[in-house]
């Protein structure tokens, strides 16, 4: 498992991450969520042991492995060689028998003989998951593993990080700064901003119920409406909580755009930007009539 | 084991380099026997040096920077080859370039600061011409629409820009220039470097010679700090550059290119081709085969000490680069400043100090025996060369792969083996091969350290100047031009074949 | 690792300790001549004549024969001082000395057994024949060099090294301290160039930049062999003149040097007659004094004392321009 306990991590002057406690079960899969800048890599590379924390305490079962944003392939050596570089104080033949395997699962057997260059960007991400895998981590590290990566090449990958993880059978946290990544991936997702996190749960806890603005908006298309209880709460509403055509609310159509077989919709409701979706064409700057999912969730209303 | 591995590489080097020089320090109160110190007033001396280092290094920049520019930034032809043309006055021993021009210049401070100047233009030629390469095409692209006359351009974006680079390595020349020994002894020039080599040497006055020192070496470093400020600054100065991309060569025309060809022709032919011919003109086949002959054993000398001395600089500047911190960067830090600071060292000043030191410490007399003081003499002088080379090389690589060793369960040792000497093999060879070229050509740093018996090309040169008959000099000076010239050849094939085995 | 990387990295490592296993080879080792072994001469006598004498001596004795030569500029004291320096462990098992005087010092003080002499050379002017054509206008004394006939074009080496400061304290020696320093400072005042070394004297008059110069006469032999315009002239040989003076090379074992028994061998073979002649016919040196030519009167040992008085004195004079 992995255990952080008040992780403090500075650059120079500079706080990136500040105060995080966090905790992953050896099988589990928790994806740091959060802009640039936020401090998942840091924490990422605290919990690797990259980074001396400033304040805290890391915990992480060993093996450990982690697989760099950049990949970090050796470009000197060929596959095998790459795959099997952790590996150099075991024998020979298991050496051999890891790596296979190791290929095998990210479907690479036949290539070892290739170089980097020689490969696609596909191939050398999965190569890189290998070279993880090889070790037989009980912790495993994932620092932004699709971003390189076509969407249509993401995808396929998603299933490859999933398999391996498996087969890793480790506490594993993935960093990420895109969504549908988070959420594909992740038993938990926790999000982080300016070096705090701000909430960490399930991903339908997050999304369903967010603990605050910034992870409302981060996790999801979000309107932000006052809820009227004087306190200043917002309710959050998302595009499937907004229903357009009927409803005993009326609101007026300030965009319309075209996006994965419908439209997509901002409309203006009590002062509030409502996101909606809807197959129907409603005109810009008309009126239109909505109703509100009930039992929304309220966050406070200043922005942390 | 990495800090370890850093410390043990930076005390090998301060004890090769910064010990021996400190060595000359704890000079006694002048000894009451002891004759008044010979020779010009402080002031005077000083006056000279600065002198001599100035005039070197602008007579070098006047010379250089034009023939830079044109190397990298103009459609000029022949480009190549007038490359490889001036890497031969750099590499050739001044001394012999002193030689071989001494009819013509006027002796004293200023034919040493010609000879020098001459020696260390193609080090502001291809200072310049790095500068011109990394300038940013945008800014000149944007100037350009701004300001139509290029000459223009030209003196207010292209030359202010390049300016502290330029200036970087006209501060590096000086520092060179009065480092060096060979060519004021030879022409009569009273500086520091020659007059502190008289009062060790001669009168074995320490305490006198350490005075000497003193002003030389202070001089020596604040210009090597100053050149490695301003190259940092040259950096800073390409805001936005990510430039991999080289500004655009400048098309010279007819008229241009012809004069750009007469001046590198002009560059090349006194630098390179004026020397060996009119050294042979002084001499006559028949002394210069005996000449070589009799200095046949001081060039196995020179290229066994060049081989033994590169392959140390080697290893210790290798270790000196790969111990730094994987995401630290070098050139900019302390660590680099110091490095430039110790290249720097006049030559004859770290000499002398390794003889101090061998006479504190008699544990060390079979070493000196042995040629092995003048090898650590030329991995001291060499090393920071090679760590600063090796350092830039490393920061091209992505640091992730280090600490993807690490992860993986290697150390340092491990890390620099499998993984940083491999992708760094380019690198190494250069470095060795530069490290080899420049030993040869060695003499300050190692005269005063060789053995009875055992001398190197350049050290036989300077004894025999002043007393053999001139057919003689020139024969054996022209031996050592032999010699450097080749050794150019070779670096200059093997950097190219090594090059273009890149994957 | 790949087979092909392991290769690589073998093949370098293997180069490298070749070239470091090379390097070390020709650097170690006290070697081993046929019968000899090795012998190290400190050699402050013009290495143009010396090195063939050497040569030829390691040779005929089968001595692995290490020479070390002093500069032009440090002309015998460079040597001379580190031979002091060094006198608890010395590193040289032989000095052979331009002078007489040096080696006499260095015996006074324990560095050296006495020393015998080898060939000599001689004090003399050398002449630029086109600048002073008429040959009773030449200079014929030392003291020419204070002599306002000839001012402004006269040249000698700096008393502070070789065999000028020699000639120098024999001067102090025989006029006594305050006529010599009389002498010293009208040089000066004469304008008479004080040049880094005899070699440089040599040229400046071989070039004509000065009229006449006091050297060597292996120097003036050189002059003659590169086909200069000069001509020899053995000074102060008139009535009543003090001669010329004549310095022996000298030969000295070091005491505590590292081969004694090769030392004592290279030290009898170099003063054979046979070395002196061929000196002499290479134009390095009389083999012994000219004859027809009057030679000063020096003791050895009174010089020897002038020349250590006499260095502060000397130093301060050479360095005010």
């Amino acid at each position: 498992m992995i255990r952080v306990r008040g992780l403090e991590v500075r650059h120079g002057s500079t706080v990136a991450v500040a105060g995080v406690d966090l905790e992953v079960l050896e099988g589990e899969r928790l994806a740091l969520l959060g802009p640039s800048g936020s401090g998942k890599t840091s924490l990422l590379r605290a919990v690797a042991g990259l980074e001396r924390p400033a304040a805290g305490a890391v915990l992480a079962d060993r093996p450990l492995a982690l697989v760099f944003q950049d990949l970090a392939l050796f470009p000197h050596l060929d596959v095998r060689a790459n795959v099997g570089f952790g590996l150099r104080r075991l024998p020979r033949r298991e050496r051999d028998a890891r790596v296979a395997g190791a290929l095998a699962t990210v479907r690479l057997s036949g290539l070892e003989r290739r170089r980097p260059h020689e490969l696609s960007g596909g191939e050398q991400q999965r190569v890189a998951l290998a070279r993880a895998l090889a070790v037989r981590p009980r912790t495993l590290l994932l620092d932004e593993p699709l971003a390189a990566l076509d969407p249509d090449l993401r995808e396929a990958l998603r299933a490859e990080v999933r398999r391996v993880h498996e087969q890793a059978g480790a506490a594993t946290i993935v960093v990420t700064h895109d969504r549908d990544d988070a959420f594909a991936l992740a038993d938990r997702i926790a999000i982080l901003r300016a070096g705090r996190l701000e909430q960490a749960g399930p991903p339908e806890e997050v999304y369903r119920r967010p603990a605050t603005r910034f992870v409302a908006s981060f996790t999801g298309e979000a309107g932000f409406l006052d809820a009227g209880d004087g306190d200043g709460a917002l309710l959050v509403l998302r595009p499937e909580d907004v229903r357009l055509g009927d409803g005993p609310l009326e609101g007026r159509v300030l965009s319309c755009a075209f996006a994965r077989g419908a439209f997509r919709y901002e409309v203006e409701h009590r002062g509030a930007t409502l996101p909606a979706r809807d197959a129907r064409r409603f005109e810009v700057g008309g009126l239109v009539r909505l109703a509100l999912a009930p039992d929304r969730p309220r966050v406070p209303a200043r922005p942390s | 084991m990495r800090p370890a591995a850093r410390a043990l590489a930076w005390i090998a080097l301060l004890s090769l380099t910064a010990l021996p020089v400190l060595a000359l320090a704890p000079a006694p109160l002048p000894d009451a026997r002891a004759p008044a110190e010979a020779g010009a007033s402080p002031a005077a001396l000083l006056a000279r040096t600065l002198a001599v280092g100035a005039g070197a290094a602008a007579l070098a920049t006047v010379l250089g920077a034009p023939a830079g520019f044109l190397l990298g930034r103009t459609d000029v032809p022949l480009r190549g080859a007038f490359r490889v043309a001036f890497a031969v006055p750099l590499v050739v021993p001044p001394l012999i370039l002193a030689v071989a021009f001494e009819a013509h210049l006027p002796r004293g401070a200023t034919g040493a600061a010609l000879v020098l100047g001459l020696w260390l233009f193609p080090l502001l030629a291809f200072a310049t011409e790095a500068v011109a390469r990394r300038a940013d095409p945008g800014v000149e692209e944007a100037a350009r629409l701004l300001e139509p006359s290029r000459a223009a351009v030209f003196r207010r974006v292209t030359l202010p820009l390049a300016a502290p680079g330029i200036a970087a390595a006209a501060l590096l020349a000086f520092a060179l220039a009065i480092g060096d020994l060979g060519v004021p002894v030879a022409l009569g020039a009273r500086v520091h470097a020659s007059e502190v080599f008289v009062d060790f040497a001669g009168a074995h006055d320490p305490g006198a010679a350490a005075r000497r020192c003193g002003p030389l070496i202070l001089l020596a470093v604040a210009a090597a700090l100053g050149a490695h400020r301003l190259w940092g600054r040259r950096a800073a100065a390409a805001i936005g550059a990510r430039g991999e991309r080289p500004p655009p060569a400048v098309a010279l025309g007819r008229a241009g290119r012809a004069l750009g060809l007469a001046w590198l022709s002009a560059l090349a032919a006194v630098g390179a081709v004026a020397p060996a011919l009119g050294l042979l003109r002084r001499t006559t086949p028949a002394v210069l085969a005996s000449s070589a002959r009799l200095a046949l054993p001081a060039a196995g000398e020179s290229l066994a000490l060049a081989a033994a001395g590169a392959t140390a600089a080697l290893v210790l500047g290798l270790l000196v680069a790969a111990a730094r911190p994987v995401r630290a960067r070098l050139a900019r830090g302390l660590e680099g400043a110091a490095l430039v600071a110790l290249f720097a060292l006049p030559p004859a000043a770290v000499g002398i100090g390794l003889l101090r030191v061998l006479a504190l410490l008699p544990a060390l007399d079979r070493a000196h025996d042995a040629g092995a003081l003048a090898v650590a003499a030329l991995a001291g002088r060499f090393a920071p060369l090679a760590a600063l080379l090796l350092a830039a090389l490393r920061e091209r690589l992505p640091p992730s792969l280090e600490e993807a060793a690490a992860l993986l369960g290697h150390g340092f040792a491990s890390t620099l083996g499998r993984v940083l000497a491999p992708l760094l093999a380019t690198g190494i060879a250069v470095a060795w091969l530069l490290g080899f070229v420049l030993a040869l050509g060695e003499l300050g740093a190692t005269f005063p350290v060789l053995p009875a018996g055992r001398e190197t090309l350049p050290a036989r040169v300077f004894s025999i100047h002043a007393n053999a008959p001139d057919a003689r000099v020139a024969a054996s000076s022209l031996l050592v031009f032999a010699v450097a010239a080749a050794a150019t050849a070779a670096l200059l094939a093997g950097a190219r074949l090594l090059a273009r085995r890149r994957p | 690792m790949t087979k092909a990387g392991l290769y690589t990295r073998a093949r370098a490592v293997a180069l490298a300790v070749a070239i470091a296993a090379a390097a070390a080879a020709a650097g170690c080792g006290d070697g081993d001549a046929a019968g000899g072994g090795p012998v190290v001469i400190y050699v402050s006598v013009d290495r143009e004549f010396a090195e063939p004498v050497l040569a030829d001596l390691g040779r005929e004795l089968g001595l692995d024969v290490r020479a070390k030569y002093d500069t032009e500029e440090t002309k015998s004291t460079g040597l001379l001082n580190e031979l002091v320096a060094l006198r608890e462990r010395p590193k040289a098992d032989l000095f052979w000395c331009g002078d007489t005087a040096r080696a006499e010092l260095l015996r006074s003080r324990g560095v050296v057994e006495p020393w015998r002499p080898v060939s000599l050379r001689g004090r003399v002017l050398l002449v630029h024949t086109r600048r002073l054509p008429d040959e009773a206008a030449w200079p014929r004394s030392v003291e020419a060099l204070a002599d306002p006939r000839f001012r402004g074009t006269g040249a000698m080496a700096s008393p502070v090294f070789g065999t000028m400061s020699v000639h120098a304290a024999a001067l102090f020696a025989r006029w006594g301290d305050e006529r010599a320093r009389a002498f010293f400072e009208a040089v000066k005042a004469n304008g008479t160039r004080i040049l880094g070394s005899n070699g440089d004297v040599r040229r400046a008059v071989a070039t004509g930049e000065a009229a006449f110069g006091l050297l060597d006469t292996d120097d003036a032999e050189t002059a003659a062999k590169d086909g200069a315009p000069v001509a020899l002239v053995w000074p102060d040989q008139g009535e009543g003149g003090m001669g010329v003076l004549l310095i022996p090379n000298a030969v000295a074992i070091v005491r505590g040097g590292p081969h004694p028994e090769a030392a004592r061998r290279a030290a009898d073979a170099l003063v054979r007659p046979a070395v002196a002649a061929r000196l002499a016919a290479a134009g390095a040196g009389l083999p012994g004094p000219p004859p027809g030519v009057r030679a000063m009167e020096v003791d050895v040992l009174v010089l020897a004392r002038k020349l250590d008085e006499t260095r502060e004195l000397l130093r301060a004079f050479a360095a005010t321009p």
